[in-house]
C-alpha cells in the first residue's frame, strides 16, 4: 500500500476508534443512577 | 397534552439506548454510499472535510436533536410538532414540526422497500440463486426484481412477498415496545452487524491478488489486490480541498450517516429523563456510527471490487450507483471467492444480512415519531396507532414496488431523504439555539451530563452550524433541487410517474398538517396549552 494512502487510512481509523473507545470508556466508568424497582415489586 | 411524562415509556439501559441510537444512524449508506463518496471526492483528503463536518455539524446536530427530544419528552411530547411548540410558544412552531413527521414517514416507506431487497438477496444468497452469474446476468437478476414488467428472472409476486415480510417485521418490533422491541432489536442487530462486517473485512483484506485482464491502476500491473482498493480510496488528492463541492459532499455524507434532520433521533431522545446524559451519549452514538462507516464500510466494497475488477472496472461499477456496487459487484466478488459454493453463500448471507440489520435498526426508528404523535395527541392505543400506520405505509409502499423502475422511489428519496433533512436540521437549530436561546440550549445539553462540553462548541452551535446549514441548503437548491424540480434528465415516459409521486407526497404533507391542526384544536378543547 502507498505510504500516503496508508497514513490517511490509519489516521482516519485512529480518530474514529479513539473517539469510540474514549466515549464508551467514559460511559462505562460513569455510574448510572440506580433505578428504583417498579411500584408493588417485592424486590 | 394527553400523555403525561410519568406515563411515557423509558429505555431499559444506557447501552441499549446507545445501540438503538447508533442502530438508527448506521444504515445502508455506511456500507454503500460512503466508499463511493470518498472515491469521487478526493480519496484520503475527503476525510479532512469529512471529519471537520463531523465536528462542526454532525456532533452539534446530534446534541441539538437529543436536546430537543429530551426537552419535548419532559413536556410529554414524542414528536417535533409538540417539541417545537414546547421550545417556542408561537402558533407557527407546531406546523414547522410537521417536517419531523413527514420525513421519517416518507423515508420509512421507501426505505422498507430497499431493506426488503437486502432481505431478498440474503435469501437468494442462501439458496445459491446467483451462483455462476456473470456481470450481465447479475444486472438482469437485479433489473428483473426492480421492474415488475420484467419477469425474466423473478416472478412478479416475489418483490411483494419480501416487502410485506420486511414492513411487517418492522411494525411487529415497534409493537413490542421501546424496551422490549426496539432496544432488544438493537442489542441483537448491532453486534450481529459488527461481527458480520468484521468477518467480511478480514476475508476481503486477506484476498489473494487476482489477474484482471486489461486492469488499469493496480500497483502490480494486471494483478490486483485489496490494497489497490485501499490505495484507490485513500490516496490524497490535495486539489480536491479547494473545491466547495467536496466540502459539501463531506457535509452531506455526515448528514446522511448520522440520520440527523430526520425526526427519529428526537423521538428516541424523548424517552430520556432529565437526569440522563445526552452530551457523552451523543458522542458515543456518533463514534459508533463512524466506526461502522470508516473502518468497516470503507474496507469492504471498494477493496473487494477493485481486487476482482481493477480500479477502472470499480470506477465503472461505482458510477452506476450504490446499488450496482452492493447488489451486482459484491455478489460477483462472492462468486469468485476461494472456498466454493459454501463460501459464496456465507459471504452473501453476511453481506446482505448486515445490510438488512443496518436497514431495520434505522427503519424502526422512523415509525416512532408518527406513532408518538398519534398516540399522544389523539389518545389512540399503541396497537390502533400502529395498525393504522401499517395499513397506510404498506399501501403507499406498494407504489414503490410497482413503480420503482420509473423513478417513484428516487423522487421521494431526493425530496424527503436528502433535501428535506437539511431543512429540518436548519429549522430545529434555529428554534433550539436562537429562539429557545443559546444559554438555555447550553444549559439543557448539560442537564445530567457525564462530561462538560468544551465552551468552543457553544460558539459552533450558535453560529457555525446554522451558517453551514444555510450554505448547504442554498448550494443544494442551486445545484440539485432546481434541476430535480424541473425533471431535468427524466425520460418523457417516466414524467407522469414522477409527478404522481410528488402529488402523493404533497397529499401526505397536507394530511399531517391537518392532523396537527386537529390535535391542537383538541388540546384547546381540553384547556391544554
Amino acid at each position: 500500500m502507498k505510504t500516503n494512502a496508508l497514513i490517511f487510512m490509519l489516521a482516519a481509523w485512529a480518530f474514529v476508534l479513539g473517539l469510540a473507545g474514549w466515549s464508551f470508556w467514559k460511559l462505562l466508568s460513569t455510574p448510572q443512577e440506580e433505578k428504583l424497582p417498579p411500584p408493588g415489586s417485592i424486590l | 397534552m394527553t400523555a403525561t411524562t410519568e406515563s411515557r415509556a423509558r429505555w431499559g439501559s444506557r447501552i441499549g439506548l446507545i445501540l438503538a441510537m447508533a442502530g438508527n444512524a448506521v444504515g445502508l449508506g455506511n456500507f454503500l454510499r460512503f466508499p463511493r463518496q470518498a472515491v469521487e471526492n478526493g480519496g484520503g483528503t475527503f476525510m479532512i472535510p469529512y471529519f471537520i463536518a463531523l465536528i462542526i455539524v454532525g456532533i452539534p446536530l446530534m446534541w441539538i436533536e437529543w436536546g430537543v427530544g429530551r426537552y419535548g419528552g419532559q413536556h410529554g411530547q414524542g414528536s417535533t410538532p409538540g417539541m417545537f411548540n414546547a421550545l417556542w410558544k408561537h402558533p407557527v412552531s407546531k406546523y414547522l414540526g410537521v417536517l419531523g413527521l413527514f420525513m421519517p414517514f416518507i423515508v420509512l416507506i421507501y426505505y422498507c422497500y430497499m431493506e426488503s431487497e437486502t432481505l431478498a438477496w440474503t435469501f437468494f444468497s442462501a439458496i445459491g440463486s446467483m451462483r455462476g452469474l456473470d456481470q450481465d446476468g447479475m444486472r438482469q437478476f437485479l433489473a428483473s426484481y426492480q421492474d415488475l414488467g420484467n419477469s425474466a428472472v423473478h416472478a412478479t409476486w416475489v418483490p411483494f412477498v419480501f416487502y410485506f415480510i420486511t414492513i411487517g417485521v418492522n411494525f411487529w418490533v415497534v409493537n413490542k415496545g421501546l424496551s422490549g422491541g426496539i432496544e432488544k432489536l438493537a442489542k441483537i442487530g448491532m453486534p450481529v452487524l459488527f461481527v458480520f462486517a468484521a468477518i467480511l473485512m478480514i476475508r476481503v483484506l486477506t484476498l489473494p491478488g487476482q489477474e484482471v485482464a486489461g486492469a488499469v491502476g493496480c500497483a502490480a500491473g494486471t494483478l490486483c489486490k485489496p490494497s489497490d482498493g485501499l490505495n484507490f480510496m485513500y490516496t490524497p488528492d490535495w486539489n480536491a480541498l479547494a473545491q466547495p463541492k467536496v466540502w459539501l459532499a463531506a457535509t452531506g455524507q455526515i448528514f446522511f450517516t448520522l440520520s440527523v434532520g430526520m425526526g427519529s433521533l428526537q423521538a428516541y431522545a424523548s424517552y430520556l429523563t432529565k437526569k440522563d446524559d445526552i452530551a457523552l451519549s451523543g458522542i458515543a452514538t456518533a463514534a459508533t456510527n463512524e466506526t461502522a462507516e470508516v473502518v468497516l464500510g470503507g474496507s469492504l466494497a471498494i477493496p473487494a471490487v477493485v481486487t476482482f475488477f481493477g480500479v477502472s472496472g470499480a470506477v465503472a461499477i461505482a458510477k452506476g450507483g450504490s446499488f450496482d456496487l452492493g447488489f451486482i459487484a459484491m455478489p460477483l466478488v462472492f462468486n469468485n471467492l476461494p472456498g466454493g459454493a459454501i463460501m459464496t453463500a456465507l459471504a452473501g448471507i453476511m453481506w446482505f444480512g448486515l445490510l438488512f440489520f443496518a436497514g431495520i435498526t434505522s427503519s424502526v426508528s422512523m415509525i416512532t415519531p408518527c406513532q408518538a404523535f398519534l398516540h399522544e395527541n389523539f389518545g389512540w392505543s399503541r396497537k390502533k396507532t400502529l395498525g393504522i400506520l401499517f395499513v397506510v405505509a404498506t399501501s403507499l409502499g406498494l407504489l414503490h414496488v410497482i413503480y420503482n423502475a420509473r423513478g417513484f422511489l428516487g423522487e421521494w428519496d431526493y425530496w424527503a431523504g436528502t433535501f428535506g433533512l437539511v431543512i429540518l436540521a436548519l429549522v430545529e437549530t434555529v428554534i433550539f439555539v436562537w429562539i429557545f436561546g443559546p444559554n438555555n440550549a447550553w444549559k439543557e445539553l448539560h442537564e445530567g451530563a457525564s462530561i462538560q462540553i468544551p465552551r468552543f462548541f457553544k460558539f459552533v452551535l450558535t453560529y457555525v452550524t446554522p451558517v453551514f446549514l444555510i450554505v448547504m441548503m442554498l448550494w443544494w437548491t442551486k445545484v440539485e433541487a432546481i434541476p430535480t424540480l424541473m425533471m431535468t434528465g427524466v425520460p418523457e415516459a417516466n414524467r407522469p410517474v414522477v409527478i404522481a409521486s410528488r402529488l402523493v407526497m404533497v397529499g401526505i404533507l397536507i394530511l399531517q398538517l391537518v392532523l396537527i391542526r386537529m390535535a391542537w384544536a383538541r388540546r384547546a378543547g381540553k384547556g391544554v396549552a
